[in-house]
């Protein structure tokens, strides 16, 4: 079968390999799209050999040994990360990123760009005939902004405001009204992805002509939202969550920016702030992701950017990493 | 009466200024002790004009025509209001967030001075077994309960306290009494490492030791579940992130006016939470001052330095130094 591999950086090739051979406990799906992570970017762009593609749908068409409940033909999505339900924290009921094993397989990890990829039979899950692979591609990123939205303990009524307009950034923006915030500010430097947000967010605001902190914190009569999510990466949004939150507000940081940030540690003192960072979801967010979709509680039609097939997947990368518009599927 | 008042940066004078004047639901108090605290430190360096002193205890002289239940005579530790009671944050019990803070914080006559007044609702009963130089440390004692409440640490929880300052002694004691498996901690003044030897598994001398090597090391690897960052300088700011295991807290206690260089990736890639931790919230000095009267925790040896009121200047310069324990001002 054919698959995507990072092999330098900035260099993804399409490859020849076997097609994967079942444990008992594992089914082949046969993937029809797969998107494209920030994560799979980071990896071209650093060269780092790991596998790439993780937000994808499919059909099964092989099942092992010991499968239950699933026959060839069953078109599913799939959770790609998995955890162990053994070790201390998952035993807590903890984030799956903190699975001792986590990390591990996330290195053995061989990517979904690719014609076939196998999965454990409980990382499936069944896709109604109303929910089309595509959106079903979406369901990896939905769930890393539920568990984002969850993990701020955001109630009805709060006020949000989302820095960055990626698709994390579109995504949470989606969830947050989704689950009851009153107002949702965005803010974001890409006339195209202000505009993807228009029809969600109270106020998109664009920051090469208005400063957001000033801008967010008239529109909250200078008290700041309650919550902050900070998508966007950067060192001057990761400062301006601390400044435009609300006192005894909550910070929660979902972009990996691995610039060192200069923090005035002394405001999340005086302001009693909470910052949180996470990694992964906790057990069952992926099921509710996927019920959002279903239910069009969230709308990600307008965040499909575009399809490109598996031999472009260089292009789509290059197009990826300019940072416009929305989410690229690759179809192998 | 008599009052310490801020005059310049590090200079108290003492002055002749009226006696407080009592609203109909308040009491007048004679102070008997008043600590000094790192805000205090604070303001000392800035030469704000401000009469500080809120870590008191004393005896109540008058009373307002209101007040009930409450006589002249009274023995008393006085739980401070720096608020307005009516804000969004003072109606939900988070005084350290009233939006009048700063503007009450300007017209607080402090008790740096022979007598303060307090609200008749302030007050707290002293039993006979508290002296009232133990009283004066319930104030401390609360925010050290209010950070571990922030932390939601739980019974057989691992912590790591960093910086062993009168708050970070208070929250390794708390801590302990609180059901913590091991408490270890950090600091660099042999007084103060002293002073944690009863109550730490171990107190790291960070002279000595790398203290994030250590504790990892003491925690075989994995890092405690909490971390508690109490000195309010760059240097443990930092440390806290490497040090607390993955999926830990870090609740802040210390107050760093420095811009802090942090990796934010880290705070992500660990699921980290972090929390500042500001004052106290309602409830929680009556539930200090129970600890010490229960002596669940030890503070008699955490009071090493009283002084009269007239010596404050000499006693703010010693409190400066980071050596010891609490300093006491007695009017």
């Amino acid at each position: 079968m054919r698959a995507a591999m990072v092999e330098g950086k900035r260099k993804v090739v399409i490859r020849d390999v076997p097609v994967p051979v079942l444990d008992k406990d594992e089914v082949l799906v046969k993937v029809q799209y797969c998107g494209v992570c920030g994560s799979d970017l980071h990896r071209y762009r650093e060269g780092a050999r790991l596998g790439i593609g993780h937000e994808f749908s499919g059909d099964i068409v092989e099942i092992g040994s010991d499968v239950k409940g699933w026959k060839v033909g069953d078109r599913v999505a799939v959770e790609p990360h998995r955890f162990c339900g053994e070790c201390a924290w998952c035993r807590r009921g903890d984030e799956i990123g903190l699975c001792e094993k986590f990390y591990g397989w996330i290195e053995q990890y061989e990517g979904a760009f690719r014609t076939y990829a196998k999965v454990k039979y409980y990382q499936v899950y069944k896709l109604p005939d109303e929910l089309s692979y595509e959106h079903a591609a979406m369901i990896e990123p939905t769930t890393v902004a539920l568990h984002a939205v969850r993990l701020s303990e955001m109630k009805e009524g709060d006020v949000v405001a989302v820095l960055g307009l990626g698709p994390i950034g579109q995504l949470v923006a989606r969830v947050a009204r989704a689950l009851g915030a009153k107002s949702v500010y965005a803010t974001e430097a890409t006339p195209s992805r202000l505009e993807l947000a228009r029809d969600v967010v109270d106020e998109a605001i664009d920051i090469n002509v208005i400063n957001p902190v000033d801008r967010i914190l008239e529109l909250t009569d200078g008290v700041g939202p309650d919550i902050v999510f900070e998508c966007a990466g950067t060192v001057s949004a990761a400062q301006q969550s601390i400044a435009l939150v609300r006192k005894g507000g909550t910070i929660i940081a979902l972009s990996i920016c691995f610039d060192w940030v200069e923090i005035p540690f002394s405001n999340i003192v005086l302001k009693g702030l909470t910052l949180k960072g996470f990694v992964c979801w906790t057990p069952g967010e992926y099921a509710s992701a996927l019920n959002l979709i279903k239910d069009k509680r969230i709308a990600v039609a307008p965040l499909l950017m575009c399809k490109m097939q598996l031999d472009d997947i260089s292009e789509a990368f290059e197009q990826a990493s300019r940072g416009e518009g929305g989410t690229i599927l690759i179809k192998p | 009466m008599r009052s310490a008042i801020l005059e310049d940066v590090r200079r108290f004078a003492i002055r002749e200024v009226p006696d407080p004047i009592l609203g109909k639901d308040e009491v007048l108090i004679k102070v008997q002790y008043c600590g000094v605290c790192g805000s205090d430190l604070h303001i000392y360096e800035m030469g704000t004009a401000i009469r500080p002193g809120h870590e008191f205890s004393g005896d109540i002289v008058d009373v307002g025509s209101d007040v009930k239940g409450w006589r002249i005579g009274d023995r008393v530790a006085v739980e401070p209001r720096i608020s307005c009671g009516g804000c969004y944050w003072c109606e939900r019990g988070e005084i350290g967030l009233c939006d009048q803070f700063y503007v009450a914080l300007e017209q607080y006559q402090g008790a740096f001075a022979t007598y303060a007044k307090a609200g008749c609702h302030q007050l707290h009963r002293l039993p006979d077994e508290i002296s009232y130089e133990h009283a004066a440390l319930i104030e401390p004692t609360t925010c050290a309960v209010h950070a571990i409440r922030l932390s939601e640490m739980q019974e057989g929880d691992i912590v790591a306290v960093l910086g062993l300052g009168p708050i970070g002694q208070l929250v390794a004691r708390v801590a302990r009494a609180l059901g913590a498996k091991s408490v270890y901690a950090t600091e660099k003044s042999q007084s103060r490492v002293e002073l944690a030897k009863d109550v730490a598994d171990e107190v790291v001398d960070v002279n000595v030791t790398n203290p994030v090597d250590r504790i990892l090391e003491l925690t075989q690897g994995t890092g405690p579940d909490i971390v508690f960052e109490c000195a309010g300088n760059v240097a443990t700011s930092q440390q806290s992130i490497p040090l607390v295991r993955k999926g830990g807290t870090i609740v802040i206690a210390g107050i760093c006016f420095d811009w802090v260089e942090t990796p934010i990736s880290s705070i992500v890639l660990k699921g980290l939470t972090v929390k500042g931790s500001i004052c106290f919230s309602d409830g929680e000095y009556a539930y200090a001052f129970d600890l010490i009267k229960d002596r669940k925790i030890d503070v008699a040896p955490l009071v090493t330095c009283k002084m009269p009121l007239d010596d404050i200047n000499e006693a703010f310069e010693k409190a400066s130094r980071g050596e010891g324990g609490k300093t006491l001002i007695k009017p």
